[in-house]
């Protein structure tokens, strides 16, 4: 049996971060090491970062990894940590599991 | 009712005003452009009320009729050939979003080498794209359809192609009745079918992972073969009301008692019933089964009126490169197995090369010396 679906194939706006597919290919994600300055949020393409109460926050259902962030913060404040390691699966970061 | 000398692509353009449409996104091609030109009077002179939106291609032409569809408006362009290859993505998309945007293509040949004489390889193009298809015979049929491929569309969610061909009709000034706003008002009432909506903003055509997307095929292709029985009743309504049943997928022309059924679609139509008429005459047991809809493909009506028949003679104005004729091919396959019969197939007309009644009848009787083989797309008037 196929699935009821709307006619139109359209979603609500956010969706996409309910089964998020961005962190199913993501290779590497940011890890906000000393991220001081709020500038960063205008560079990410996903919306992944925002300022939640003064500070930069990361959403990680958002983010696809791409880098960008830790490549415009000039201070070094972001890096990006690797997400798989070959085959095994998840990697997860010290610290966050 | 008034009746006066149309082209096709005129036609076309009455079809659409009386349609009523909100919204046409245009771009110049030939020889499509005297429909958008006799359209873009209508909404000069005040007697449409509809947005022209002029645009810098054919691609972008289609995509802004997709998005006046999408916001709800009964939304019409006109294209051919490599425009309409040209839209080929938007194509995808207009079906996969299920909008009942209607388009006249003006059939034409593609390129390379550059041709703009008639043929009928870009809708055969399109086969794949889940566009219904309907081909037209003469230039009052071009307006029928256009007013009926809205009803369709908007019944099934659906967009609809109507074919007639370019120059043979886009160029060829045919008496044709129009008929009554009012009538016309009362058989395609606007029913808006709105998917953009700024109270209820939904993403459209969002990413869709693998547990969706076949299931969106799968009812995309249940409209089609709902559209199997809608084409059919509203051509039987529209026939009540306006005196002119063009008949559903099919219509069969002197079937009773054939042994040799001639199948064809388009133009070639016309010309081919004239040869029917006149081998009939001569005691010849010929008839004709006019494939009307070309999408959704009619496999049942087609088994159904050939399987008293020994011989099928099948006319294609288009070359799938490799494998032969298209309708050939598909009438073949939708015959496999039904009854012993001879499906024999001809390339013909290719890029205007003629084939009026002579060539129709000279390929007759090339079909009737054929015995047992199939003849798979022979090469006619080279
Ligand atoms: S890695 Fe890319 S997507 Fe993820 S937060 Fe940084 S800029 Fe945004």
């Amino acid at each position: 049996m196929a699935k009821n679906l709307p006619i139109v194939p359209t979603a609500k706006p956010g969706s996409m971060a309910e089964t998020p597919a961005g962190s199913t290919w993501r290779e590497k994600r940011p890890v906000l090491m000393n991220c001081t300055c709020l500038e960063v949020t205008l560079y990410c393409p996903d919306g992944a970062l925002s300022i939640v109460e003064g500070k930069v926050s990361l959403d990680l259902n958002l983010c696809k990894g791409c880098g960008i962030c830790a490549n415009e913060c000039k201070d070094g404040g972001i890096q990006m940590v690797p997400e798989y390691t070959g085959a095994q699966g998840v990697f997860p970061v010290k610290g966050e599991e | 009712m008034s009746t006066t000398l149309l082209t096709g692509s005129e036609a076309a353009a009455y079809g659409a005003k009386l349609a009523k449409i909100e919204v046409i996104a245009y771009y110049p091609i030939t020889p499509a452009f005297p429909a958008m030109e006799r359209v873009s009077k209508f909404i000069q002179d005040g007697e449409l009320k509809a947005n022209f939106v002029r645009v810098e291609s054919d691609h972008s032409a289609l995509a802004a009729t997709l998005g006046a569809s999408l916001a709800g408006a009964r939304a019409f362009t006109v294209t051919n050939s490599q425009g309409l290859l040209y839209m080929t993505e938007v194509c995808y998309h207009t079906a996969g979003l299920r909008q009942p945007v209607v388009m006249a293509c003006a059939n034409r040949a593609l390129s390379a080498p550059h041709s703009r004489f008639p043929e009928q390889g870009d809708a055969v193009s399109q086969g794949a794209n889940g566009w219904i298809q309907l081909f037209c015979e003469n230039n009052q049929e071009v307006l029928d359809n256009t007013i009926q491929a809205f009803k369709i569309a908007e019944t099934v969610k659906l967009p609809v192609l109507v074919n007639y061909e370019g120059y043979v009709q886009s160029h060829t000034l045919e008496e044709v009745v129009i008929p009554d706003q009012e009538k016309v008002n009362a058989f395609l009432p606007l029913v808006r079918f709105k998917t953009l909506d700024v109270e209820n903003p939904q993403g459209v055509n969002t990413v869709t992972s693998p547990d969706f997307y076949m299931d969106y095929k799968f009812r995309q292709n249940e409209a089609m073969n709902e559209a199997v029985k809608v084409i059919g009743e509203v051509a039987e309504t529209y026939g009540q009301e306006f005196g002119r049943n063009w008949s559903g997928l099919i219509e069969t022309y002197k079937m009773d008692g054939a042994e040799h059924a001639l199948v064809c679609m388009g133009s070639m139509v016309s010309e081919a019933r004239l040869a029917v008429d006149e081998l009939r005459s001569q005691g010849k047991k010929v008839g004709l089964v006019k494939v009307r809809a070309w999408r959704p493909f009619p496999v049942e009506a087609l088994r159904a009126s050939l399987k008293k028949v020994n011989k099928v003679t099948v006319f294609d104005k288009n070359i799938v490169y490799g494998m032969g004729g298209a309708l050939g091919t598909e009438v073949r396959g939708a015959l496999y197995g039904q009854a012993s019969l001879n499906v024999n197939s001809y390339i013909v007309g290719l890029g205007g090369r003629k084939f009026g009644l002579n060539e129709i009848k000279q390929v007759i009787e090339l079909s009737e010396k054929t015995v047992k083989q199939d003849v798979i797309s022979e090469w006619f008037g080279l």
